[in-house]
Formats: C-alpha cells, structure tokens, sequence
C-alpha cells in the first residue's frame, strides 16, 4: 500500500500510526521531521514551504515505489507539508512496515535522504528580523 | 529563425530574483537552457551568483543544462531542494 500527500494542514500522526501495516508485519518505523526553534544560531518563528507539486509528487512517487520494492514493504505513507508550519509542527511524516525491522530502517533512511536531495520543495526560516531560504541539504 | 514558445517557472529564491512565478517566452527553435538563462542573467547579477547551484527540470523530470527544448516545453529553474 502506497500513499503520497502534500498538504498545508497539520498531520494527525496518531490516525496514520492506526492504519499503517498489515497483519505480516512485524516492524512499523515512524519517522517525523519537525520544525524547530534554532536553526544557523538564530531564533525561527516559522517555516514556509514552497513546492512545486507536480513535479514533487512524480519524484516521490519513483522514490517510494523504489523503496518498496528494494526493501519489501508492506506500505509507506509520506505526507509533506507545506505553506505555513509552525514550530513543533510535523513538515514531514514517513511511516512504513515490512515484516521485520531491519528493511524498515532501512528503507526510512533511504526515502528521507532521498527526498532531501531530489524532491522539489524548499523551505524558507523565518527569524525575528527577516527570512531566508535554506539551500543546504542538513 | 523559427521560434517556439515554452513556458518556464521559477521557485524559491530564484522566483525572488526574477521576480515571476511562471511566464510564457518565445526561444528560437533548439535553444538550450544555458541560452535562455543568459536572457536573465544579463540584467540579474544576483542569478549570476547562484547560477553553478542551480536545478532544472523540462516538463517535470530533471534536465542538463546542455538539453534543448522544445514547442511547448515548461522549463523549470529552481535552487537546491530543501524539503523534508
């Protein structure tokens, strides 16, 4: 089972957990990437992402179906946000089962990394005294 | 010269410097990326300064700097990616 969303509102990670995996899996991971507080030793108050959702999705969609197949997963469910997320907010949740851990692992590693490097969306820090867009890979 | 008519998209700081989302140009016929950035580079110093940094895609999937494009074509220039 796969699923890719993009979306502005918040992710209800509680409801994602209670749905992810099947009966022949005995490993579910959950990974979340939030938006925190210091970033480049300045205060944030917000992040905003730009995306180019088209695109966004037809590269996450070859980097998903890369990795269920690679790591024989049961499902993978990525939601990314974007638009406004405010600090302690989920910008991204990647949740993903397969029948034992160390393909789950694996596989979450492999879509985060990857999403960093190839899918089109860019974040943009806001600090108490202007904004910047961030265009390292961290 | 025959020309063709693309259309190119610019996001994130790029969109900044540009200043436009998306635009509709005509190119002549076989025209490069590196051809139609020149367009901008010339009177935007600041894409200048990013330009070895910079991604393009045609009709969504990433491209080389060398590719030409073709009659209908979207071109997309944007800076690294910086998701998740």
């Amino acid at each position: 089972m796969k699923n890719i969303t993009f979306q502005k509102e918040p992710i209800d990670t509680s409801e994602l957990m209670s749905g992810t995996g099947t009966d022949g899996d005995g490993s579910v991971i959950l990974f979340i990437g939030r938006a925190r507080n210091r970033s480049r030793g300045k205060d944030v108050t917000h992040l905003d992402y730009e995306i180019y959702e088209s695109m966004a999705y037809k590269e996450m969609d070859r980097i998903v179906t890369y990795a269920i197949k690679e790591w024989s997963l049961n499902s993978c469910t990525v939601i990314h946000r974007y638009g406004k997320v405010e600090i302690g907010e989920d910008s991204i949740v990647i949740a993903l089962s397969s029948p034992h851990r160390k393909e789950s692992y694996k596989a979450s590693q492999y879509i985060i990394d990857t999403i960093k490097k190839t899918v089109p969306v860019w974040k943009k820090e806001f600090y108490a005294d202007g904004s910047s867009w961030i265009t390292d890979r961290s | 010269m025959t020309e063709i008519k693309i259309t190119i998209k610019a996001f994130a700081s790029v969109k900044d410097i540009l200043g436009f989302s998306e635009k509709d140009m005509n190119v002549p016929e076989g025209s490069t990326i590196t051809e139609i950035l020149g367009n901008f580079i010339s009177d935007k110093k600041e894409l200048d300064g990013i330009k070895d940094s910079l991604l393009f895609s045609i009709n969504e999937v990433y491209s080389y700097i060398e590719e030409n494009l073709k009659d209908g074509d979207t071109l997309a220039i944007f800076p690294p990616v910086s998701g998740g």
